[in-house]
């Protein structure tokens, strides 16, 4: 029944008590895991976090203001190389050092980019963030003594705290799923707050938010700056992570990669992002090692992904809680 | 010192180019502007041309007759993908589309890798191609020259159908506006398709003609896919006009960059879109066929 | 002073002229309607006032305040209100939603980020109110795209009023609605307070007798009259104008 919807609530919408709890679920599982789990699990769930926190951050600007972005490696690479930066270079792999100069480097990147790139709408800003974010790209790539160049900066280590603290792959995974949460319940407080709200309208009908007096711009380069940050925390855990940041953590086929996470999870939702994030690195790495054809597979799912789950895995899980809402009878 | 006759051979190659990323081009801005899809799986159909011609050259021991028979194939290829996967998409959102052309892309090369396997291959010019042309000093390959004048020939008729004829103007109406076209009562399933094999022919066409030049690689199709990607939004979106001397830019710059300042030509390219983009957000030119 | 006042204000589209030295002025809480044959300019006319497009040549002021070429947004923030020919809603959004955004946008809260929108309960007393007005109360938790027609008008009406504006622009307030319908969204008009200004673009004589005294005829871009109906109504000029384009004017 629409109209036993409480004012302000989404009508129609999944139902926000079993989004929280199945997040809190998983939340649980994932921090009781390693008690379990092997090695290798432990980096493969540490690298999905990681990758989940940077489609989680395309997913809010993709799913509320409905900017699609293709430069978004730009904001986790840029991250990545400024905390490998002052790791190896500054010799300083205290976490909040590292974290915060990520940080600062991508808000500043994002806010350059958003400025330069918010005139454009639709396929135009698509392709000016892709060529901003290359611009970026080759700079790392040419700027040698700093990046490393081609070769990437390596001997990037764990980071420490204040040197009575070091992280191991088992407290890192631990840092990452606290940011992953982090991330997560941040930027669903920021969804469901009167900002949020205006990015939402601004992806429904922006010529309407303009005529109602909001200067879009400001909303979605804010929208975008914090988007972009988030990504470039990410991109500090990935440096941390692999030890290492090369060129390919700041070029396009990365920006693709994590709007094809966006997508199959389920662009208009959080959850969905991240979800997608799982699923997209399983098809492509973690299927790699079973099959030579792992690339096939992948463009066959996502194929099926268009044709079968409308909506993405958040638009499957949507549509499963619907119909049994529908059985049980409320 | 870089000489004259240097400047020019590579100002040659530079247009033959061009007007191979125009053929690409010209065929993924016609099924932006006209079904409104964003087909990532345009540099696939290009790469396919060329695998299948290198192919086909060898069982058919005829350049030219490969040359045909590839267009064919890949075109019946473009079919197929419009029938059965394209068609329910239209008005669909962009979203779900860029999902199902990159899929695609991934299946046809990963495909190709499977079938042909990683290593670079080449097509072997016909002797009534091979050798050199001196011009002014410049030594140019006389398939360059060939290539350039099928470029030319290819862009003109192109022109020729889109502005002067009835079909052509039916396409241009379509890109214009769809819901009109429509409600003029046109067969908009079958101009959709007819737009879509074209510009898949269009594709194996620059793909077959390009092998010799480019050679011949998994990856090739999202390199390519790319540069048309950048030609197209450059130009201004359903625009042929744009393209056409956006692609020759392009073409040029990237010729003289590899050759001159092979770590600037990537930057050049992505510097020339970002400021273009930044001064013209639409594009360089208006919307020519909108 | 004048509530809203144009002086010459001009506009081509290439070789059309498609509003050719408009002059006029409302005075506050003045009800005027704007009326012309198809293609006359009238939702050009009002994209010239609400910012969305910007004249070549002329002045606008709003209030004696000069606003010309002023971005929407800002006319908006000027005490400007518009409802739009085709409805332009928030689709997805419920009805309550789409007027909170609208009553939201001149509440100063809008960067406010880390609290969630209904603790903010001045917004939500706003958004009931307005919702009485245009008759929506009902059909608070309904998504728009839920709505019947005619609800989405009212609701395209809600967002305009809910910014709280000096000056409304009405484009076809009545436009593809039933007789019912049209009698409501009159009632619904004639009780808005009597400080804001109107200025309607209607094709329905009746809608524009029951709610203007004061009707402004537009002609090829060109204002061809401007005084009482009745007065109008008798002009040479505008029945010329309505002659074989509609009958709106003689019929009425």
């Amino acid at each position: 029944m629409v109209e036993a919807t409480k004012p302000g609530e989404k009508a129609g919408r999944f139902p926000v008590r079993a989004g929280t709890l199945a997040v809190l679920g998983a939340l649980g599982a994932l921090a009781v895991y390693p008690f379990f789990g092997t090695t290798y699990m432990i980096g493969v769930l540490t690298e999905i976090m990681i990758l989940a926190i940077f489609a989680l951050s395309l997913g809010f600007l993709m799913g509320y203001p409905k900017l699609i972005s293709l430069g978004h490696a730009a904001f986790f690479g840029g991250g990545a190389y400024a905390a490998g930066i002052v790791a190896v270079r500054l010799e300083a792999a205290n976490l909040f050092l590292t974290l915060v100069c990520a940080l600062v480097f991508a808000t500043l990147l994002a806010v350059l980019i958003g400025v330069l790139s918010l005139r454009n709408t639709g396929i135009y800003f698509l392709m000016i963030t892709l060529a901003l974010a290359q611009l970026v790209y080759v700079v790392a790539e040419q700027w040698t003594w700093l990046t490393g160049g081609t070769d990437g900066l390596v001997g990037i280590p764990y980071p420490e705290l204040f040197g009575f603290f070091s992280f191991d792959r088992f407290s890192f995974y631990y840092l990452v799923l606290l940011l992953a949460g982090g991330a997560y319940f941040l930027l669903r407080l920021v969804t469901r707050s009167p900002f949020g709200h205006v990015l939402l309208g601004i992806g429904s009908n922006e010529r309407r938010m303009r005529a109602i007096g909001y200067g879009t711009r400001v909303y979605k380069l804010a929208a975008f700056v914090l988007s972009g940050a988030v990504a470039g925390v990410a991109g500090a855990l990935w440096a941390h992570y692999n030890g290492i940041v090369a060129p390919v953590d700041v070029n396009w086929p990365l920006s693709a990669t994590a709007l094809i996470m966006v997508i199959v999870g389920g662009a208009g939702t959080l959850v969905g992002p991240m979800l997608g994030a799982a699923v997209v690195w399983f098809l492509d790495t973690g299927l790699s090692s079973y099959t030579e054809r792992s690339t096939m597979i992948m463009g066959a799912v996502f194929i099926l992904f268009v044709f079968f789950a409308r909506g993405g895995i958040a638009g499957i899980a949507r549509s499963l809680w619907e119909r049994f809402y529908a059985r049980t009878g409320t | 010192m870089i000489s004259f006759e240097a400047l020019l051979t590579h100002l040659l190659n530079g247009l033959a180019y061009g007007l191979l990323l125009f053929l690409l081009a010209a065929g993924l801005s016609l099924i932006f502007g006209m079904m409104d899809v964003i087909n990532l799986s345009h540099g696939s159909f290009f790469m396919i041309g060329g695998f299948i011609g290198i192919g086909l050259v060898g069982v058919l021991e005829s350049f030219w007759l490969a040359l045909l028979a590839t267009v064919l194939i890949v075109a019946l290829l473009g079919l197929v993908v419009e029938v059965a996967l394209l068609r329910p998409l239209y008005y669909r959102s962009h979203l779900d589309q860029i999902l199902l052309t990159f899929g695609l892309a991934l299946i046809l090369e990963d495909g190709a890798e499977w079938i042909w396997g990683t290593r670079i291959q080449s097509l072997r010019v016909p002797e009534a191609l091979t050798g050199s042309v001196e011009i002014f000093g410049a030594v140019v390959p006389v398939y360059r020259l060939a290539v350039l004048a099928a470029g030319v020939l290819l862009g003109a008729a192109l022109w020729y159908v889109l502005e002067r004829t009835r079909l052509g103007s039916i396409i241009r109406a379509g890109v214009a506006d769809r819901e009109m076209t429509a409600a003029l009562g046109f067969n908009i399933p079958v101009i959709f398709a007819g737009v879509f094999v074209f510009g898949v022919a269009l594709a194996a066409f620059a793909g077959f003609m390009a092998a010799p030049i480019l050679g011949v690689y998994p990856g090739l199709d999202f390199q390519v896919l790319i540069l048309a990607l950048i030609i197209v939004v450059i130009g201004g979106l359903g625009s042929l006009t744009g393209a056409f001397w956006v692609s020759l830019l392009i073409g040029v710059t990237q010729s003289f960059g590899q050759a001159y300042f092979p770590a600037a030509a990537a930057f050049i390219l992505y510097l020339i879109m970002a400021a273009v983009l930044l001064l013209r957000p639409e594009g360089l030119f208006k919307r020519r066929y909108a | 002073m004048p509530a809203l006042e144009l002086e010459s204000v001009c506009k081509r589209f290439g070789a059309l002229s498609a509003i050719d030295g408009v002059s006029f002025a409302v005075e506050p809480g003045e009800r005027v309607a704007l009326v012309g044959p198809n293609g006359a300019g009238k939702t050009t006319l009002f994209n010239l006032i609400s910012g969305e497009l910007p004249p070549d040549s002329g002045t606008v002021r709003l209030g004696g305040r000069d606003v010309t070429r002023h971005t929407p947004e800002k006319m908006a923030r000027e005490g400007l209100g518009r409802t739009f020919q085709r409805n332009s809603l928030f689709m997805e959004s419920t009805v309550y939603e789409n007027v909170r955004l609208a009553v939201q946008a001149r509440a100063g809260v809008s960067f406010q980020m880390l609290r969630p929108i209904t603790a903010y309960s001045r917004l939500g007393e706003e958004t009931e109110r307005v919702l009485e007005l245009v008759r929506l109360s009902g059909r608070a938790g309904v998504r728009a795209s839920e709505l019947s027609y005619g609800e989405q008008r009212q609701l395209e009406l809600g967002i305009a009023l809910a910014t709280g504006p000096r000056v409304l622009l009405l484009d076809e307030p009545t436009a593809g609605m039933s007789a019912q319908e049209t009698g409501e969204m009159v009632a619904m008009l004639k009780e808005l307070p009597g400080e804001i200004t109107l200025l309607i673009v209607e094709h329905d004589m009746d809608v524009v007798g029951a709610l203007a005294r004061r009707i402004l005829v537009l002609n090829f871009g060109r204002l061809i009259a401007d005084g009482p109906l009745e007065e109008v109504r008798r002009n040479e000029e505008v029945l010329a104008a309505y002659l074989g384009v509609g009958e709106e004017v003689r019929d009425a």
